[in-house]
């Protein structure tokens, strides 16, 4: 089942998450969001509980913003099991992460990232692209197609 | 008068004093054949010969003479050794004028020399010289002849023909002398080459035994030559090769010799049954008593030593590498921590902040916002730092992507970003040619932007700033140099300005972080470059930098004359 306009925020650090709700709820984005503390979290709602090697169980966000450093399962981990199943592949994923390594970048592009973001110091900026994300992926963007079976191949 | 009995005898022993003359070698020996045979010759109480020392002034000689004043016991003489230094007297005349000379009634003491202590007088005297053609040798002399009063011409004449066979008899003497001391003398330049040799020799017989060794073979082995000599060679043979050591040496004895199997490893045993790695080398000796094989042992241990030094030296330097890879690997690790949580914290002092801020509304007091103000720019001054240490960290960490760069484009590009920037400024920029040189761009654009920004900064209280780019040849390099008409600064504190987190200015009056130099002087030096600067305060500031030596070429075509660009 799909939860409509529901944006998954995926981040460990409390302050954080409550500067994001705090921006996404400045822009009437805030009333969809559910927060999601590690990694482990994440992947139990997305492929339902100990959900190794699970399809997924039928949380379907519109949106996953996602930062790196998560404890337990961190954030790349849980881009590969999104990306890798063929329920959750088309989720439109944001890293929303404090560094701009290479390597981290480099990782998250290869396992088909849809944007990175490194969320900038500045308070102001922060909630500019908080806002700019959300209406990009939620009002902007056409979603992919909903369907029960994959196509024929 | 002599019986023809005895003179059959004086005969006989005359030729066998001939032949002793002629086969004498020793010296000494010779002085008392030739007394001898002049005495038989010409029988005479005294008969007496010297030979001029090396010196050509000692004199040695032997007189021989007999207590009887006839010639009926010749046997009866005595032998005196004399030594003398012959300077005055009738001898030393007669050596002089190397003329024979016979006398009659003179005082032994008038001679020169001591044919006999205490004076006598000797009733007749006959010298002769030995003599050749180049130098005087000696003397023979007679004295008191038996039954006559005085020396006939014969007897002059026997005894000139008999120093003149001494004569020869020296020189063959001397010249064997010489030639067995320059054999003596190659022999022990020989033996010392053989001896000091810092490889160990051994000669072995055909059958394999220790002939001779060397002092090298004694210390390299542990053996004394004592214990080597008539030793199989095998004795010097590891254990494990010993029984077919023998076998091998008899092929060997067929083939041609030289250095023992090359490139395989060899090794001696020395007395103490420890081995070790040696080089060795055969050679054949032939001699008249059968062949000698020589065998040369260097000690390889060394080279085993040295090869085993630099690998243990490449161990330690891979140890190095590795923990330097470690190191670095924590440093990555160091750097991801900061650029990741100490980011958070900061956004999260900055967002809370301005939140409060707003929450509190225009009506709030002054002071609060004005403290709430202060928590966010010293926020964000902390992160720009962290931005600055991070960028540093990572330049320290990347390769140079070296291409060819033309300056001038570079130089023109810093300046349109720094004039968008800066839209409210009068600034003269003067742009001289630059050169085209093989650099990272994006790193020297960095230096670029740095240093600009800096001239664009530290000139903002002039009316009209001018800011000039250009080069100059100096002792084969090219110098790039970036001035202004700024503030300068103390060339006291010229050290301090490459340093990180090094400010010579307070930031209220020129904002910064402390971190554009150092990032500027790092790119130089991964450049191999150099960058230095001077100035004067309140007056100009102008920074001068070179990168890769010998690697810049000047810039074709483009216009040479200089570029002003007015604002």
């Amino acid at each position: 089942m799909s939860n409509g306009n529901e944006i998954l925020l995926i981040d460990d650090d409390e302050a954080d998450v409550e500067l994001a709700l705090h921006a996404l709820r400045e822009n009437k984005l805030g009333n969809h969001i559910h927060v999601l503390r590690d990694g482990e979290e994440a992947l139990d709602y997305l492929f339902g509980p100990g959900s190794e090697a699970q399809p997924a169980s039928g949380h379907i966000p519109k949106l996953i913003l996602l930062d790196l450093k998560l404890p337990k399962v961190d954030g790349i981990e849980v881009l590969r099991r999104l990306k890798s199943d063929a329920a959750t592949k088309f989720i439109p994923v944001v890293i929303l992460t404090s560094s701009k390594e290479e390597r981290d970048m480099v990782r998250g592009y290869d396992l088909g990232v849809n944007s990175y973001i490194q969320k900038p110091v500045d308070f102001d900026q922060f909630r500019t692209i908080v806002s700019q994300v959300g209406l990009y992926w939620l009002v902007i963007n056409q979603p992919a197609p909903v369907r029960a079976e994959p196509l024929p191949v | 008068m002599t019986t023809p009995l005895l003179e059959e005898t004086t005969r006989l022993g005359t030729i066998e004093l001939c032949l002793k003359l002629a086969a004498e070698r020793d010296p000494e020996m010779l002085l008392q054949v030739v007394s001898q045979l002049a005495r038989q010759i010409v029988p005479a109480q005294y008969a007496s010969v010297g030979i001029l020392g090396e010196d050509g002034q000692t004199m040695s000689g032997r007189v021989l003479y007999s207590g009887l004043a006839t010639a009926s016991g010749p046997d009866a003489a005595a032998v005196m050794p004399v030594i003398t230094v012959l300077r005055t007297g009738v001898l030393a005349n007669m050596l002089e004028t190397r003329r024979a000379l016979r006398l009659r009634n003179v005082a032994s003491e008038s001679l020169g020399f001591d044919l006999l202590p205490g004076g006598h007088l000797l009733w007749s005297v006959l010298g002769v010289p030995l003599s050749d053609s180049l130098r005087v040798r000696g003397f023979l002399l007679l004295a008191n002849k038996f039954d006559s009063d005085k020396f006939s011409d014969q007897d002059e004449q026997l005894v000139v023909a008999l120093a003149s066979h001494v004569t020869l008899a020296y020189e063959r003497m001397e010249e064997q002398r010489r030639a067995h001391e320059k054999l003596v003398e190659a022999r022990e330049v020989l033996e010392a080459l053989f001896e000091l040799a810092p490889d160990a020799f051994v000669a072995a017989s055909e059958d394999g035994r220790i002939v001779r060794v060397n002092a090298q073979t004694e210390i390299l082995f542990g053996y004394t030559r004592d214990e080597l000599v008539g030793k199989l060679v095998e004795i010097l043979v590891p254990g494990w090769f010993q029984r077919a050591h023998p076998d091998r040496r008899e092929d060997s004895a067929h083939t041609p010799l030289g250095p023992m199997r090359e490139g395989l490893e060899l090794s001696g045993r020395r007395k103490d049954a420890s081995e070790f790695a040696a080089d060795i080398m055969l050679s054949r000796i032939e001699t008249k008593r059968g062949k000698l094989t020589k065998i040369v042992i260097r000690n390889g241990t060394a080279h085993v030593e040295m090869a085993e030094h630099i690998q243990e030296l490449n161990r330690s330097l891979e140890k190095h590498v590795e923990e330097l890879q470690a190191a670095n690997h924590e440093l990555e690790t160091f750097n991801y921590s900061v650029s990741h949580d100490l980011r958070a914290p900061l956004r999260q002092i900055d967002g809370f902040a301005r939140i409060l801020r707003e929450q509190m509304g225009p009506q709030s007091d002054p002071d609060s916002s004005h403290y709430l103000k202060r928590i966010q720019d010293a926020a964000t001054r902390m992160g720009c730092l962290l931005e600055g240490m991070l960028d540093l960290a990572r330049l320290g960490r990347q390769g140079l992507r070296v291409q060819v760069t033309d300056l001038n484009l570079l130089a023109r590009e810093v300046i349109e970003e720094l004039k968008l920037e800066a839209p409210n400024r009068q600034i003269e920029w003067i742009l001289d040619p630059l050169p085209i040189i093989n650099c990272d761009s994006v790193l020297v654009k960095a230096v670029f932007f740095n240093l600009l920004s800096n001239a664009v900064k530290f000139t903002q209280r002039r009316e009209c700033a001018i800011i000039r780019i250009g080069q100059r040849h100096e002792n084969g390099e090219t110098v790039i140099f970036v001035g202004d008409n700024g503030v300068g600064f103390n060339m006291k504190y010229a050290d301090k300005l490459f340093g990180i987190f090094q400010r010579l200015h307070r930031s209220e009056d020129f904002p910064g972080t402390g971190i554009g130099l150092a990032t500027v002087q790092r790119i130089i030096k991964k450049h191999g470059g150099r960058i230095w600067a001077e100035a004067e305060l309140d007056s100009y500031a102008t920074f001068h930098f070179t990168l890769l030596s010998g690697d810049v070429e000047q810039a074709e075509g483009s216009n040479h004359e200089n570029e002003v660009l007015h604002e």
